[in-house]
């Protein structure tokens, strides 16, 4: 049910195309009246029961996708789309310059990182593409994402004494990956006005701080790896494929803006210890330790569109990057009503054993993951590319295990359910805020939704 | 309802239990139907509930019975939520958010050293006047104690029962096998196991929330009550 493609087949721009296409669709029906919501799952938790507009990084992926879509077939329907989706961010926006539910897996709260820079990205682009087009609304754009990286993110993160971004307000852990997307919104910022001011006063300390959490053992496996997070001069001995992938870009971007090679080296040597712990299928573990050790799962499926798009990134400086078993792996994920699997292996976090049964937190799509791999796939399109026409199927069903339970899971364009033998475990009709729960189901089973 | 205080800053967010209660209570609220009304004494709870509660499109479905929501139940609250109770239908409901008392090391909670996420004060908070103005007869002996600022659930559910709530569902964050499953991880992090840790907390993950049977241990715990008759 899951799959439409075999290894042996050759990656062609039609399919990469028509995948784009459908996940478009799908992300259509994520819409509600005030943006993109759904569920949530993640390594770090999971929110199924908040299920309103989350302005997160889920914007980031979106808008440039669209954005991507548009450069490649010069339709203003996908521009148009993309300006929608800037509009929800300008409406979601508090006095205090941060988005409204921007925190993604702790969602419905406020202020969250990277997810705000990340949305901060997108309306800097889109106002790119307007400005050029000669529309005027891009100023309404740059000037809220300008607002949110000076209210928020240059006043309350931005730490003069260390010179680093902090984690959160409380929490000084220097998180490379989010300092990364901080400094890729100041060099968009910096793009489109001119001001170099923030690319001296943040983003060299910022990229600096990213290379120093890089480990440099060249006769290690671990070389080129970036720790997840670092406090004082301690990091935290986790390296994951995933944030570091998310590193690149900047690095790259950083070294181009600056003519720094540290950061190209730097980008290069990370790019490196991802392939190095490429497993057969394309798919990558979830962490690898300080100590050597793996844990394997979960394995990303949507995400790795922004490791795909590293990829991209490093091929540009001529080196020799394979992305096709990841294209398959990514591509096995997508459903055939247009959303794609999160990841593989959700039910085994802990033990590091592989299950029969997918997880239902795997099949589910999650907007702030799909979005990775339609931004990605998006960019793959090339003018001449045919466009296919895109019909999603009423509904899917696929087995899956959910709280240990045997359970079916069903995707329609309005409703998201996982059912039991004796009843709904989890319902969310799309376009509403929280998931439904059935009051009385707890008495029986404990609880019927997370 | 009392006044809403401020939420918490941006990039300030309730302990992961929190969380999850909040956003259960908005889910069951909202899963009622009606309008929901919120009483509390907790500011933060007033803070983080008040916005969760108010913030959907679905405030309320139509002639649909009201829903109350009363969290971190006290002493003070009393003579309001009987007050309100006096002019809920049948088929109206009250839904408990219970926070328990507990000195239990909880990586995460309050009180805790090993915190490395923003914390709420919420199980650090026992104060609450005592009002004895109280509409029936085990609020008003309640109220008149004044040896209790708070009240325990026990106590709770058996005032709601007089009032003809019971109790439909009970849901508990943070129970016995969560905690001893995050102090593990918290302990092999400090240990520099680093691997371990992970799954320990993917474990305390998988037990965040437990059955109707097992919440007696848990921290947080939420008690559906309704009124099947007057």
């Amino acid at each position: 049910m899951r799959g439409f493609l075999s290894e042996a087949a050759d990656v062609s721009r039609q399919v990469l195309a028509f995948a784009a296409l459908q996940l478009e669709a799908w992300l259509d029906t994520m819409r509600g009246p005030d943006g993109y919501g759904g569920p949530v799952v993640h390594w770090w938790q999971d929110n199924l029961l908040y299920t309103g507009p989350g302005l997160d990084w889920r914007y980031e992926g979106i808008i440039l996708g669209y954005l991507e879509l548009y450069r490649s077939t010069g339709d203003k329907r996908w521009l148009e789309k993309a300006c929608r989706a800037g509009e929800d961010l300008l409406r979601g926006q508090l006095p205090s310059g941060n988005f409204r539910s921007s925190c993604f897996e702790a969602n419905p709260g406020t202020g969250g990182t990277p997810h705000e820079a990340a949305c901060d990205i997108a309306l800097l682009r889109l106002a790119w593409v307007l400005r050029e087009q000669g529309d005027t609304t891009w100023e309404s754009l740059a000037a809220a994402a300008w607002c949110n990286l000076r209210d928020y993110i240059l006043s309350v993160l931005w730490d003069e004494e260390v010179r680093r971004f902090r984690n959160l307000p409380a929490d000084p852990t220097f998180v490379p990956n989010k300092a990364a997307t901080i400094a890729e919104a100041l060099l968009a910022w910096a793009d489109l006005t001119g001001e170099r001011d923030v690319v001296n006063r943040y983003v060299v300390p910022s990229l600096d701080g990213i290379v120093e959490a890089q480990v440099r053992a060249p006769y290690s496996p671990l070389d080129g790896a970036i720790d997840q997070g670092v406090f004082g001069s301690k990091g935290t001995g986790r390296y994951f494929s995933f944030y570091i992938a998310r590193c690149i870009p900047a690095l790259l971007l950083g070294y181009e803006r600056t003519g720094r090679e540290s950061y190209r080296d730097a980008a290069l040597r990370a790019m490196a210890f991802i392939l190095r712990f490429r497993l057969p299928d394309g798919a990558f573990p979830q962490v690898v330790y300080q100590n050597g050790r793996v844990n394997r799962y979960p394995q990303w499926i949507a995400g790795v569109g922004d490791i795909l798009r590293a990829m991209e990134w490093v091929r540009r400086y001529g080196i020799e990057v394979s992305p096709e078993p990841t294209q398959f792996w990514l591509l096995r994920g997508l459903h055939l009503h247009g959303g794609i699997a999160t990841a593989h292996g959700f039910g085994s976090m802990d033990g590091q054993r592989p299950s029969g049964r997918p997880d239902a937190r795997d099949l589910l799509p999650v907007c702030g993951w799909a979005d990775k791999a339609f931004r990605y796939l998006a960019g793959l399109l090339r003018g001449g590319n045919h466009l296919p026409a895109v019909q999603l199927p009423p509904e899917v069903e696929m087995d899956c295990v959910f709280r240990g339970e045997r359970c079916l899971y069903r995707e329609t364009a309005t409703v998201l359910e996982i059912r039991g033998e004796s009843g709904w475990r989890y319902c969310w009709e799309k376009g509403t805020s929280w998931a439904r729960l059935i009051p009385g189901s707890g008495r029986k089973r404990g609880v019927s939704c997370l | 309802m009392r006044p809403v205080s401020d939420p918490l800053p941006p990039g300030v967010l309730p302990d992961l239990l929190h969380q999850t209660a909040f956003n259960l209570c908005a889910v069951l609220a909202y899963s009622w139907g009606g309008p929901a009304r919120l009483v509390s004494g907790n500011p933060f709870y007033v803070a983080e509930l008040a916005w969760r509660l108010e913030g959907s499109p679905r405030k309320g479905r139509k002639n649909s019975p009201p829903v109350l929501v009363w969290a971190d139940p006290r002493m003070a609250d009393l003579p309001e939520v009987a007050d309100l109770l006096e002019r809920f239908p049948p088929g109206s409901a009250v839904l408990i958010l219970f926070a328990r008392r507990t000195r239990a090391f909880v990586p995460g909670m309050p009180g805790t050293s090993c915190n490395t996420q923003p914390v709420s004060p919420a199980a650090q908070d026992a104060s609450g006047a005592v009002d004895g103005a109280v509409h029936g007869e085990r609020a008003r002996r309640l109220g008149e104690s004044g040896v209790r600022p708070t009240l325990r659930l026990r106590e709770i559910l058996d005032w709601l029962a007089e009032q003809g709530f019971c109790e439909e569902a009970r849901y508990g964050i943070g129970g016995s096998a969560y905690r001893s499953w995050s102090r593990l991880a918290y302990l092999v992090e400090r240990l520099g196991q680093a691997d371990h840790a992970d799954r320990f907390r993917a474990r305390a993950r998988a037990a965040l929330l437990v059955e109707s049977r097992r919440t007696v241990t848990s921290v947080l715990t939420l008690v559906l009550t309704a009124r099947r008759d007057r």
